[in-house]
């Protein structure tokens, strides 16, 4: 089976020293073959034994493990250098406290192989707590995630868990760096990739999503939520502001939009305070807004419908308060409402 | 004994066809002097037959009944113009689609003549519906828990507005010193009393009670939506004119720490009502920003030197201003657990 292609499993560390060895051992494990999967860990300054789980695979499994360690730098930055460590011809992201079933890799590569035109394939999670005990079977169940190229389907939520993506080394080399003020890489490739390519959804196997105490990203509550959502608002953001003309339908525009004054009002309501910071505004970030809502208006003048809405969309995006720019929405979406 | 004091009666209507002759007409058959009672209409640019109407009844009590009539600029506006052309001693406010019990003002004056240091006087309201019937007895009681304020009471009424216009009595002369209310509040019976309220006393007489109509074009019970959110709107508003120049000496700490929160309830429930968790509420400009940024950093001096009360006023004024300040967002937490 030489035809198949070359995998890198980027796997990303940081004080994980209760789960890594379990990540590492399910990449090392997978029925691929061994000369075709090579495991990339960036070891993220961790300060517990994380640096001893990693050393005693790589002695176990001479020559299938490169480890680079640095200095704390963060989850983003940490997957940066590891798709900048990376080799082969595909990349599958593992987050050192998940678990890949043993077909994961075969399966998910052979899907890809199927679907040329895709650049990233994501798939369903089961989640786990610390013990491996199963919490919920299915995290995405009977859902119908987002597919394709519809990346406003994508910027809604994310769907697309970082150990349950694979994607091409190509693609991905060309999204990185994550640009800076984005704290989900698994999400911004996932968007990106639909911008770019198609994005396939394959249900199983399902990759095994640790939930416990350190971690925060499915269903959480409090402070915690809070956090993730203000997070959530400056990717939306990042994106909105950077709306293409013709880049989606409005429908879609406008779904999009709408999910991420659902996440502002959410944040509003469980910091109990309608000032709660929900994203951050410069008096440049201002100015921008001011000046693409006359745009937008101006569009809407010359009976440009569309091009008023993603106009108006960034304008909106780069100052949410901003009455004009949320005018100009508005008044393009009535017209598109007909 | 002395002449019963003379009322000028204030009646702001805009669009009230339906109810402004009974509203005047409860006006003018109060059992009080006649000669010692007059109604100044101030017709809010109407476009139905509220102007015919008020004109009828100056016809026929030229004495006694005058009307002006103003481009619609808002509620407060028409008071403001009702204030300013009213020539008795006492003022009462009546909204056009309200009425009063008989015994409404002769029970009222004489209540504010034996409270010699009160310059308002409010009272509690019976609700009724279009035609006439009894939804509620009590406003009041619907919506304020416990006793309404009284006396120097500015701090709770902050909070929320007890006083609602067709219930209020105040002095000429206390009027005139308190100056035109600003008219983007469009809403005059809580600047009133809170203007009032921080210039001395007021007072609160719950009988009789006026009738206060509900009815679908006005706000109030049971309305919600976006109707509902600018409701909110305006009461923000109202909040935020006063939070913007509170000091200490106008309110408790725990009073301001109250005003604050029922700002930010409002604020919420306007943003709920309107749909959006970024739709205009609070309007804040550069020199808005560039007001709280000092006011914030002069309260954090005065919480530095150890002055916990007036440096939580000052937060809260930075906050009026920006109320997205963050420093003055922790400032007053951070004063408000000093204070208390």
């Amino acid at each position: 089976m030489s035809g198949l292609p070359r995998v890198s499993a980027l796997v990303t560390a940081y004080n994980s020293e209760r789960f890594v060895g379990e990540a590492l051992d399910s990449a090392l494990g997978q029925d691929y073959p061994a000369e075709r999967l090579v495991v990339v860990v960036v070891d993220d300054g961790s300060t517990d034994a994380t640096a001893d789980e990693i050393a005693a695979r790589v002695a176990r499994h001479p020559g299938r493990i490169r480890v680079v360690r640095q200095e704390n730098a963060g989850y983003v930055a940490a997957t940066n250098r590891a798709v900048a460590e990376g080799s082969g011809e595909l990349f599958a992201l593992l987050d050192s406290d998940d678990v890949w079933p043993a077909d994961k890799l075969r399966r998910q590569v052979a899907a890809l192989a199927e679907r040329p035109e895709a650049g990233l394939l994501y798939g369903d999670m089961t989640v786990i707590d610390a013990d491996g005990a199963v919490l919920d079977p299915a995290w995405l169940g009977g859902e119908q995630p987002p597919q394709g190229r519809r990346f406003t389907d994508l910027l809604r939520g994310n769907p697309a868990t970082s150990s349950s993506i694979v994607m091409r080394a190509e693609l991905a080399r060309r999204l990185c760096p994550i640009p800076p003020g984005i704290a989900f890489a698994d999400w911004y490739f996932a968007i990106r990739a639909a911008q770019e390519s198609e994005v396939v959804y394959l249900p199983e196997p399902r990759t095994l999503y640790r939930f416990h105490g350190a971690n925060m990203s499915l269903g959480t509550s409090g402070a915690e939520r809070a956090g993730q959502l203000r997070k959530s608002l400056a990717l939306q953001r990042w994106f909105l502001r950077r709306l293409r003309p013709g880049a989606a339908s409005a429908q879609d525009l406008l779904a999009a939009w709408q999910s991420f004054e659902a996440f502002a009002a959410e944040l509003q309501d469980l910091a109990d305070t309608p000032f709660t910071a929900t994203v951050a505004v410069t008096d440049d970030d201002r100015g921008e807004a001011r000046q693409l809502s006359a745009r937008a208006r101006l569009a809407l003048a010359r009976g440009d419908v569309a091009s008023a809405l993603t106009t108006g969309l960034r304008a909106a995006a780069a100052d949410p308060w901003c009455e004009q720019a949320r005018e100009a929405v508005a008044l393009a979406a009535a017209y598109l409402a007909g | 004994m002395s002449l019963p004091p003379t009322v000028s009666v204030l009646v702001p209507v805009h669009d009230a066809e339906a109810f402004l002759a009974e509203a005047l007409a409860s006006a003018l058959g109060q059992d009080y002097p006649a000669d010692r009672l007059d109604v100044v209409v101030v017709d809010d640019g109407s476009s139905d037959a509220s102007a015919a109407i008020a004109a009828g009844f100056a016809e026929r009590e030229p004495e006694r009944v005058r009307v002006l009539r103003q481009a619609n600029a808002g509620t407060a506006a028409a008071v403001n113009a009702a204030r300013a052309a009213a020539r008795g001693e006492l003022l009462a406010l009546l909204d056009a689609d309200d009425r009063w019990p008989a015994d409404k003002l002769v029970n009222q004056v004489r209540a504010l003549d034996a409270a010699p240091d009160a310059g308002l006087l409010y009272g509690d309201m019976t609700v009724i519906d279009a035609e006439g019937a009894t939804v509620a007895d009590s406003w009041l009681q619907t919506i304020w828990p416990g006793e309404p304020p009284s006396g120097r009471c500015f701090g709770a009424l902050l909070e929320a507005n007890p006083a609602t216009a067709s219930s209020i009595l105040l002095r000429a002369e206390l009027s005139r010193r308190l100056g035109p209310i600003p008219v983007e509040l469009r809403s005059a019976d809580w600047w009133l009393a809170l203007a009032a309220a921080r210039a001395g006393a007021i007072a609160y007489l719950p009988e009789p009670r006026t009738g206060y109509r509900l009815h679908d074009a006005n706000i109030g019970l049971g309305s919600e939506g976006p109707t509902l959110g600018r409701a909110h709107v305006r009461r923000a508003a109202v909040q935020r004119c006063f939070l913007a120049c509170v000091t200490a000496a106008d309110a408790e700490p725990i009073e301001l720490a109250a005003a604050w929160n029922a700002f930010e309830r409002n604020v919420s429930e306007a943003l709920r009502g309107l749909g959006s968790p970024f739709a205009t509420v609070v309007a804040v400009n550069a020199a808005d920003r560039e007001r709280a940024r000092g006011q914030a950093a002069s309260a954090a001096a005065e919480l530095e030197s150890g002055a916990a009360a007036p440096a939580m006023a000052g937060f809260v004024r930075a906050l009026a201003a920006d109320p997205w300040n963050a420093e003055a967002l922790d400032g007053l937490a951070a004063a408000w657990e000093r204070a208390r």
